[in-house]
């Protein structure tokens, strides 16, 4: 019963903000209808903007990207969030940086994409140690810089012990799958330049050192996925470096057009220097 | 027999809590033993000092006793709230009770805090003066643990599934925090963590005298240390969390794991069963029906969200939300049983 001890009992954020228009100014319905946790001002991003962005003006993540994270996770350790592309952006998303403000360590990823991703579709999972914004900084291939960002109420994720059972997380470290998720209305195709959706699972405790050892005082010292390389053939889906923010068991779900290599290696790195690499046929299509 | 009461003080927050001893003390022996008790709790208590201190005949103490009921003959329960933590029931959430032997007690859970386990207690020192040896632990969650401190002080022996220190103390930080925050600094005053002392790895018997205790630790359920408790006297299995009736079921550790142990139930000639929250009672194996019946569902609804290939966000949206029924507290334990049962079932 820890779950209603991990929401803070803090006076509820409540942020009722209204529906913003896309940018026009107009009294239009916007095409991402109703936002119902905006993020909000706080001291954390006035460090972080510079260390994120430098000094790129950020235009509204909004008009190229939809974003959607929970106004309230109950599992403080598992709060899920999806970026999605839209369709007519005509950008290139080159990088996409994620954070959440007031975590120990905001930045939880950076990602740098390689072409065949498209138009970017991600969702991934990250812990929360108190309420805060996520927000994710996108940088385009011709120099633009985009934010978008939720507030999001959940806490108590970092410190939250990993897993159910220490000695299964352990044992199971480096233990990858690759999900296929494949449209059952499309026409099965081989062709180049088909979009397809993964999921990559890696188990992995992602220790955040604010985890305490057996029956002892003392921390377990972070060790988390440091570097994910995923490419499909010889070509790089994306790379991304990565802090403890990211859960347990890191999951990262997204689209890519196919070049017809027909497998995806993933190398993934933690802080300890342990390695681990797999090979995934692909299926679809075939 | 006389009790100690200490007004023990951190920063500007004083209450009265009770001191147990080893042993039920007469009036002169508390009195003697007053300024060694109360200065030995100070001094494992960062922060803490004592403001004054008074023997109390444990009759006068009913107030402050939890209620229990006797369901059978030296078995008794003491029902919890079905009601979020909160500085107002400090914590009195669980069920809790006691057994006891012609020897022995065995006190089974202690409570969110200090002030909750000092209430059982003064039930148990209202019954009878033989020694608390044991305190049994269903599992970790602080709601069933974070009182332990007062029966170890009392000298009872604190025992739980084999599991159950590692993943204590592992969260002990982060359940401290927590409840502090729930509570408030009054209801929270005085509760100290504590680990376990010996773990069960698989099954056990414990003697109170003419009366024999099976424990039995099971592989990951409700939470990776769950410890079920038969007192085949009084033909009772003391379930832990395992059974939840009235309060929304929460998931912690493993719904498959969790489906099949209740599945399975042993037909082991018991008649009751005490669930972890709601009625202190309840038909064995049959109370345990809801609880299956839920996780179930859970489950299936999960795996037809994860086939068709819907993403965490989009599957925690709706998983479970038909199962509302009676159940208490359902739109905070819901979702989080969703992406717990949804993280788990996506390596299937």
């Amino acid at each position: 019963m820890k779950h209603q001890l991990a929401i803070a009992a803090c006076a509820t954020l409540l942020l009722s903000l209204p529906a913003q228009a896309g940018g026009t100014g107009q009294f239009v319905l916007p095409p991402y209808a109703t936002i119902q946790n905006q993020i909000v001002a706080g001291e954390a991003w006035k460090d972080l903007r510079e260390m994120v962005a430098g000094d790129a003006k950020l235009l509204d993540g909004e008009e190229i990207l939809s974003f959607d994270a929970p106004v309230q996770a109950f599992d403080a350790a598992t709060v899920p969030f999806s970026i999605s592309q839209r369709s007519n952006s005509g950008k290139r998303i080159a990088e996409l940086t994620v954070v959440v403000d007031d975590n120990p360590m905001p930045i939880a990823a950076k990602f740098e994409f390689g072409a065949l991703m498209g138009d970017i579709h991600l969702e991934s999972r990250v812990r929360y140690d108190v309420f805060s914004n996520i927000r994710a900084v996108a940088k385009t291939a011709s120099g633009e810089t985009y934010m978008v960002g939720r507030f999001v109420k959940a806490a108590g994720g970092c410190s939250t012990a990993v897993s159910r059972d220490l000695n299964v997380a352990l044992s199971t470290m480096g233990q990858m799958k690759l999900k296929e998720f494949r449209d059952p209305n499309a026409v099965s195709t081989k062709a180049e330049g088909t979009v397809r959706e993964v999921q990559l699972m890696i188990r992995h405790p992602n220790f955040t050192g604010m985890q305490v050892k057996t029956g002892t005082l003392d921390y377990i010292d972070p060790r988390f996925l440091d570097k994910v390389v995923v490419k499909l053939g010889d070509d790089v889906l994306f790379r991304m470096t990565g802090g403890f923010s990211i859960s347990e068991n890191p999951s990262f779900r997204f689209k890519f057009k196919d070049n017809g290599a027909g497998a995806i290696t993933v190398y993934a790195r933690d802080t300890e220097g342990a390695e681990f690499t797999h090979t995934f046929p692909l299926n679809s299509g075939v | 027999m006389f009790e100690l009461l200490v007004t023990l003080c951190l920063s500007t927050v004083c209450a009265e809590r009770v001191l147990p001893a080893a042993m039920p003390t007469d009036k002169a022996q508390c009195e003697a033993s007053m300024n060694a008790r109360s200065t030995g709790w100070v001094k494992a208590h960062e922060g803490y000092r004592v403001k004054g201190q008074r023997c109390v005949a444990i009759e006068t103490l009913d107030d402050r006793a939890a209620k229990t009921t006797e369901t059978s003959p030296g078995h008794f329960v003491h029902e919890g709230l079905v009601e979020p933590v909160g500085p107002k029931n400090a914590g009195d959430i669980a069920n809790t009770g006691f057994i006891v032997g012609d020897k022995a007690v065995a006190v089974i859970d202690a409570g969110s805090s200090r002030k909750v386990a000092e209430a059982l207690y003064l039930a148990v020192r209202s019954k009878t003066q033989l020694p608390i040896r044991y305190l049994l632990l269903t599992h970790m969650h602080p709601d069933h643990t974070l009182g332990a401190e007062v029966f170890k002080e009392a000298g009872a022996e604190i025992v739980g599934s084999a599991a159950l220190q590692q993943a204590m103390a592992s969260r002990a930080e982060a359940y401290t925090a927590n409840l502090k925050r729930l509570l408030g600094d009054d209801a929270f005053h005085g509760t100290k963590i504590v680990l376990s002392d010996r773990g069960v790895a698989d099954s056990e018997t414990i003697d109170l005298g003419q009366r024999e205790l099976e424990l039995r630790a099971h592989p990951t359920a409700h939470t990776n240390n769950d410890l079920t408790i038969y007192d085949k006297t009084s033909s009772t299995v003391w379930m832990g969390d395992l059974v939840f009736l009235t309060h929304t079921p929460a998931l912690d550790g493993s719904i498959v794991g969790w489906i099949k142990l209740l599945s399975e139930l042993r037909k082991n000639g018991a008649k009751h069963m005490v669930p972890g929250h709601g009625p202190g009672r309840a038909a064995y194996p049959d109370g345990a029906k809801p609880t299956l019946g839920y996780l179930t569902s859970l489950a299936q609804q999960t795996r037809k969200a994860i086939k068709a290939g819907e993403s965490l966000n989009t599957a925690l949206k709706h998983i479970g939300q038909d199962l509302r029924g009676d159940w208490k507290e359902f739109d905070e334990f819901n979702p989080r049983n969703a992406t717990s049962a949804y993280v788990e079932l996506e390596w299937e």
